[in-house]
């Protein structure tokens, strides 16, 4: 009896680029913490770029998607990775952030983040369709990562529990989005340095503390082996069979950093 | 003793030759083998790979490996490559420096004199011996597991071990050496070797199907008829494949040594007798009594 081959996950390259969509809460509690998260996008989109040269020359071997919440979307950069290499060398050139906190980038209003997922949903679905009508069948799985500071918000009117319930739900259609390689893989991080909650990083079970733990724990993509590897090389021992893709109540900068650029480092 | 070589090389699919950063080189006269895989994630790894594939094969002295000159080299060659670019080619190539620092490349060295082959491999590349009727062995750095069916399984984790442009050496060579037996060996980069280990656990004779391929268009071919079946990696894909057709101590009957350099397309099937050399001199553990008690002892009955 012949045994059959594990097909082993896509890697990304210029005949099947991978696509990450960064998803940035740009709510008004934002405020003092938007300089470090537009820092460590930054710092993650040349990561990403430096990935996709090759022979001297920019390679399409991935493609970026960074949106903002608030009480809208805001389409903060969408590209290629000659795209986002222009991107970068111009903001290099002119000696300034990726993103304006004062402008695009600028917190303010509540965190719908519903509204995120949704967004990340439809470009995910666009992307795979333009994948499939160039012909490509062979489309790794997007990679998703939220960065918020709070908890959902629809709305004075709307009961927290149903906000909850709500967004869950978006993010499940999110994460039912599948291509050959899998489905779209999911990664929450709630950065609050000011918190005096605990740190949660890569639970194993439905954290009870609050809800909002337990609804990014549920919104969060359950780790593979390889997952998991890639977490522990990147600085993370909490990673281990059975984690979520998330962290909660996170303080330390630097690990915001290291999980937005794990995140996207496929 | 008679030896023949067949090398193949080839990109990832969707790219070109220019962004091969695997590199291969042989000299038959010598008896020097090696293959290097540039790690994507570095600072010009196809520049150190290469320099490290010629340098084991053509330094008069690759007893000590890497060369201490290896720093320096490199950053000569850095200099010469970032002078030659524009302004914008130039500002991304300093992305990618600022991001990784150096360059870093597994390595796969061997060597055949006086009826011995040694051999060194740091990393994820692959050194393969099969014996004539024998079982297939595999060497390097990755934990290697055999079934009592002698089934392989490597672990192509996420352990890096590398040389780096600045010398150091990441990690603990897989040194050895035996007497030369009528077989097969094979050097192979991660995605290759990997592929060869599946195949040969099927059942099916990968070394015997790639030693079929006539040269490196039919290689690449192949390769992407592999590929479309997602049975291999979408990688460089390297591999030197050395047919031994008479045991050591025999009557060597080939023709007169043949020099080449391979390149990024293999030409033909060149065979050489085997150098002769009275000077070998052994820095390697000899790993023979431990391959014929592991190879006869446990399995055999």
């Amino acid at each position: 009896m012949s045994e059959v081959v594990k097909r082993e996950p896509l890697r990304w390259g210029s005949d099947q680029p991978g696509h990450i969509v960064f998803l940035v809460d740009l709510s008004g509690s934002m405020v003092d913490k938007i300089d470090y998260v537009i820092n460590a996008l930054q710092k993650t989109c040349q990561s990403i770029l430096t990935r996709c040269i090759g022979g001297g020359q920019v390679k399409n071997r991935v493609s970026v998607a960074i949106y903002g919440y608030n009480y809208h979307i805001v389409e903060l950069l969408k590209c290629d990775a000659q795209g986002l290499a222009r991107a970068l060398k111009d903001a290099k050139r002119e000696n300034r952030p990726l993103f304006d906190k004062n402008a695009e980038a600028k917190p303010e209003y509540q965190t719908c983040m519903k509204m995120g997922f949704e967004k990340a949903k439809q470009d995910v679905d666009q992307w795979i369709a333009g994948q499939k009508a160039n012909g490509k069948t062979a489309i790794p799985a997007p990679i998703v990562i939220n960065i918020t500071d709070g908890q959902p918000y629809e709305g004075d009117d709307v009961p927290q529990d149903e906000v909850f319930r709500q967004t869950l739900q978006a993010a499940r259609d999110l994460m039912n989005v599948m291509t050959m390689d899998g489905n779209v893989r999911i990664f929450n991080v709630h950065y609050d340095p000011e918190t005096s909650d605990p740190t949660l990083r890569f639970p194993t079970s439905q954290p009870t503390l609050n809800e909002n733990m337990a609804f990014l724990y549920q919104a969060s993509s359950p780790m593979s082996d390889e997952l998991v590897l890639s977490a522990q090389s990147y600085g993370f021992p909490e990673a281990v069979s059975g984690s979520r893709c998330m962290m909660s109540n996170e303080k330390d900068a630097s690990k915001l950093a290291s999980f937005i650029e794990w995140g996207s480092s496929k | 003793m008679s030896v023949q070589v067949k090398s193949f090389i080839t990109h990832k699919r969707g790219e070109t030759d220019n962004d091969i950063q695997d590199s291969i080189d042989y000299d038959l006269a010598r008896g020097r083998f090696a293959l290097s895989d540039g790690v994507t994630n570095s600072f010009l790894p196809d520049v150190l790979s290469k320099m490290l594939t010629q340098a084991f094969v053509n330094d008069e002295d690759n007893a000590s490996f890497p060369p201490d000159y290896l720093p320096q080299r490199f950053k000569e060659q850095r200099d010469q490559y970032m002078d030659a670019l524009d302004e914008d080619a130039r500002m991304l190539q300093e992305m990618v420096e600022e991001e990784f620092h150096i360059a870093a490349a597994t390595f796969v060295g061997l060597t055949l004199k006086d009826n011995v082959f040694s051999w060194q491999v740091l990393g994820d590349s692959c050194l393969f011996i099969l014996p004539e009727d024998g079982h297939l062995r595999c060497f390097c750095s990755m934990p290697v597991n055999i079934s009592p069916e002698w089934k392989l399984k490597v672990d192509f984790g996420n352990r890096p071990r590398q040389i780096h442009s600045d010398g150091v050496v990441v990690g603990e060579w897989t040194n050895g050496k035996r007497t030369i037996l009528k077989g097969w060996v094979v050097l192979a980069s991660d995605a290759l070797s990997d592929w060869l280990i599946k195949q040969h656990n099927l059942g099916n004779n990968p070394i015997d199907t790639l030693w079929n391929l006539n040269d490196n268009s039919d290689f690449e071919n192949y390769v992407e008829q592999e590929y479309q079946t997602q049975r291999l990696k979408s990688d460089d894909e390297s591999v030197i494949i050395i047919k031994i057709d008479e045991e050591a101590g025999s009557s060597a009957n080939s023709e007169s040594p043949v020099v080449s350099e391979p390149t990024n397309s293999s030409g033909p099937t060149e065979s050489s007798k085997l150098p002769d050399s009275s000077n070998y001199d052994s820095v390697y553990f000899d790993y023979y009594d431990d391959f014929d008690y592991f190879d006869y002892s446990d399995y055999a009955i």
